[in-house]
């Protein structure tokens, strides 16, 4: 308990520090080390949750297998940009587009989005997960709005209004489960999600459906669902390229846990296939709108963002399918998508620094410039629509595999035609981008020792995550199997 | 028995006054109106919190009823009228629709959430016509933010959604827990803060709050020239 207490103190006292320094290299040895420190206790933490969950604060927040899972994620993902954001942000500050001030900003906002992101996870009480969730609207709003140029704050205006619009309906969704469990209970209700879960068979069905609906709108426009998408592309191609790995990469999967576990109370109370079609059915607008949009895009970052569309899409399938492997499926093509995506922003904000453009069009010949980045750029727009023997291609196919078992040939044949679409799309893009002749000068020697020094960085955690990406799809580690099995068994129940 | 009666009766009185608020915004003009519009419709939440906190002598209502009167009865509307103030621009309200068709659309959403609510969810001997009352100033408050310009109006019909939401789960739950309210509050509080804080950016970078002027970016889906 008091391990899970220090992990959520360690992103406050970062953000606190970051803010309180004036050195630059300061600031960036603070947001290094305290996002070192928080996940080496995150390793004690989840270690210990896997055995049986635990509560602290009157059971309003607790950690089991299917948290500890997604902590994991929100915590790979959270190092990840914190390494790169040192790169990042030292080359915007050496091109004086930003100052000290601005980069106490950021490194502050960045770790109190870590944090409402962690209090989300591990919060049990309902009311408190829609609490920290609208907080991580609050907080990344400012962090999408960073550049504070027209584009990002009209992006960041349209993220904040939006999101919270939704969440308004998310919270009509709680209050109305909120009156259902006080019609079993007999006086006052409950708000924590265990003891939901326990008297979800007696409440009465038709007010679950109505609370399923209202929280799979709210949670699902943050998570980035495709009729209320419409946010995403601006917020995540506007936002500083860490931001937007870290949108992707982990709060969307916060999103989509509030979602699963709304998912388990409706589907102990009204059988699977309620929730099961509705999030099978927004899984397949949000492929097929992503699949229009990808085909004629010219914008890279918002190439991806529609990208990210498409992989909400997916493990909205895998979960709407059900069965063991369908919900294994749709697990593990989170972990997936969390690395491959963030990987894919980290290039591309590579090739955007080098070149000066988000055009595709005007993006010639990267191969030549940054030869090492482009070449892991695509791989890894190669990996993210599902090319063997990537990590995404795993759990696509255990996914499609489910789809089969269920004999569910509609949604089968939907996601391959979609599929083949997105990966068309990224290839002609990609392809573009990465070979011909480059189209700007590329001399290496106006680069200074520090600079050199800090590109090694960013591009060591880039290497790293390509390597993890490779791994993955050739083998599923151990402890991996195990978590996602007993998240499974708490998704599917006993 | 009697007493219930007349605390029912008050209720609904109250609630009545509410949505008249939230309808009277569909006619306004002015900037300042609006923003006066939710002061008054946070005064008559915060009043509803309080006839049942007096008559039950719950120290529970008690702190809710008084956070909402301090958060959205004071503090908030302070904020927006500053905003207001500040802008120093045309301070007209300029809806895309007509005031007498927004009017009707806001009736016609009335009727809907009355013939639809009819029967169903029961309410816990609260008042029989909060929680209709609240679903129909949620929608309102969506309808004033579809079709108004101003960055300020949309933020006001955002706030009355809130108020409607507060509405609802009080009319469904007779309370939720306090620290659930209190964190709720804040984050609306926030909210609102941050949203101020981009409503200057935006006067800033496009020299207007009409958001209108300020849309820029969307998917190119023509061939890019040069």
């Amino acid at each position: 308990m008091s391990g899970i207490l220090l992990l959520l103190f360690i992103p406050i006292i970062t953000a606190i520090l970051c803010y309180s320094s004036y050195n630059r290299r300061e600031i960036e040895y603070i947001n290094l080390i305290g996002a070192a420190i928080m996940a080496i206790v995150s390793i004690f933490v989840i270690s210990a949750s896997l055995s049986a969950p635990i509560f602290f604060f009157l059971g309003m927040f607790f950690i089991d297998a299917l948290s500890a899972y997604i902590l994991s994620i929100v915590i790979i993902v959270s190092v990840a940009v914190a390494i790169y954001s040192v790169n990042y942000m030292g080359r915007e500050f050496e091109n004086r587009l930003i100052n000290v001030k601005e980069i106490r900003h950021f490194y502050a906002l960045l770790h109190l989005f870590i944090f409402t992101m962690l209090l989300a996870v591990v919060s049990n009480n309902i009311a408190i997960f829609w609490m920290a969730i609208e907080s991580t609207t609050i907080v990344s709003s400012l962090l999408v709005g960073f550049d504070k140029d027209k584009a990002s704050v009209e992006a960041s205006w349209k993220y904040i209004i939006l999101c919270t619009v939704s969440l308004i309906f998310g919270l009509l969704g709680i209050f109305i489960i909120y009156y259902a469990s006080s019609t079993v209970l007999v006086g006052d209700g409950t708000l924590n999600w265990t003891e939901l879960r326990e008297i979800a068979h007696d409440m009465p069905p038709e007010t679950l459906k109505l609370a399923f609906l209202f929280i799979l709108v709210g949670y699902g426009a943050k998570a980035g669902f495709a009729p209320i998408h419409n946010w995403l592309p601006d917020a995540y191609s506007q936002a500083p390229t860490p931001v937007s790995a870290l949108l992707t990469g982990a709060l969307s999967k916060c999103a989509f846990l509030g979602i699963i576990r709304f998912a388990i109370l409706g589907n102990e109370c009204l059988g699977v296939s309620y929730c099961g079609n509705l999030l099978m059915l927004f899984g397949l607008v949000s492929m097929g709108v992503a699949s229009a949009f990808i085909l004629v895009q010219h914008n890279f970052k918002r190439l991806l963002a529609y990208s990210s569309i498409e992989h909400i899409g997916i493990m909205a399938i895998g979960m709407g399918i059900g069965g063991f492997w369908g919900i294994y499926g749709s697990l593990l093509h989170m972990l997936n998508h969390a690395i491959v995506k963030p990987l894919l922003f980290f290039t591309v904000g590579e090739v955007k620094s080098k070149y000066h453009t988000t055009l595709i069009d005007k993006v010639k010949g990267a191969m030549f410039v940054l030869p090492v980045t482009s070449t892991i750029m695509l791989l890894a727009a190669l990996a993210i629509t599902g090319t063997p023997p990537f990590s995404i291609f795993l759990s696509e196919f255990t996914i499609l595999k489910a789809a089969v078992d269920a004999g569910n040939w509609v949604t089968f044949s939907l996601f391959i035609i979609f599929a083949a679409i997105i990966f068309a799309g990224f290839l002609r893009n990609f392809g573009s981008m990465v070979f011909g002749k480059p189209n700007i000068d590329h001399d290496g020697q106006e680069k200074k020792e520090i600079v050199k020094k800090r590109n090694k960085m960013g591009l060591g955690i880039i290497v790293v995550m390509a390597v993890i990406m490779l791994v993955l799809g050739l083998h599923i580690p151990g402890f991996l199997d195990e978590i996602l099995k007993s998240s499974v068994k708490i998704i599917a129940g006993e | 028995m009697e007493k219930s009666f007349d605390l029912s009766l008050v209720n609904d009185f109250i609630s009545v006054g509410i949505l008249l608020t939230a309808i009277a915004l569909n006619t306004l003009e002015r900037l300042e109106s609006c923003v006066k519009a939710y002061t008054y419709n946070s005064w008559l939440l915060f009043l509803l919190i309080l006839v049942p906190a007096v008559t039950t002598n719950n120290p529970h209502l008690y702190v809710a009823a008084s956070l909402t009167l301090a958060t959205k009865g004071i503090v908030i509307p302070l904020f927006l009228r500053k905003i207001v103030y500040q802008q120093k621009l045309v301070h007209q309200v300029q809806p895309y629709i007509s005031n007498l068709l927004s009017l009707t659309l806001s009736g016609i959403l009335i009727t809907i959430v009355y013939a639809s609510l009819s029967k169903g969810i029961s309410v816990t001997g609260f008042s029989n016509h909060a929680l209709k009352i609240s679903i129909a100033v949620i929608l309102i408050g969506l309808l004033i933010m579809i079709t108004r310009r101003k960055a300020i109006t949309m933020v006001v019909g955002l706030l009355f959604m809130e108020n409607g939401l507060f509405l609802t789960g009080f009319s469904l739950t007779s309370g939720m827990p306090v620290i659930i309210e209190l964190g709720i509050l804040f984050d609306v509080l926030m909210c609102v803060i941050i949203l101020g804080v981009f409503i200057i950016q935006i006067r800033h970078k496009f020299y207007s709050v009409d958001l209108d002027k300020s849309t820029t970016i969307h998917d190119q889906l023509t061939t890019l020239k040069g």
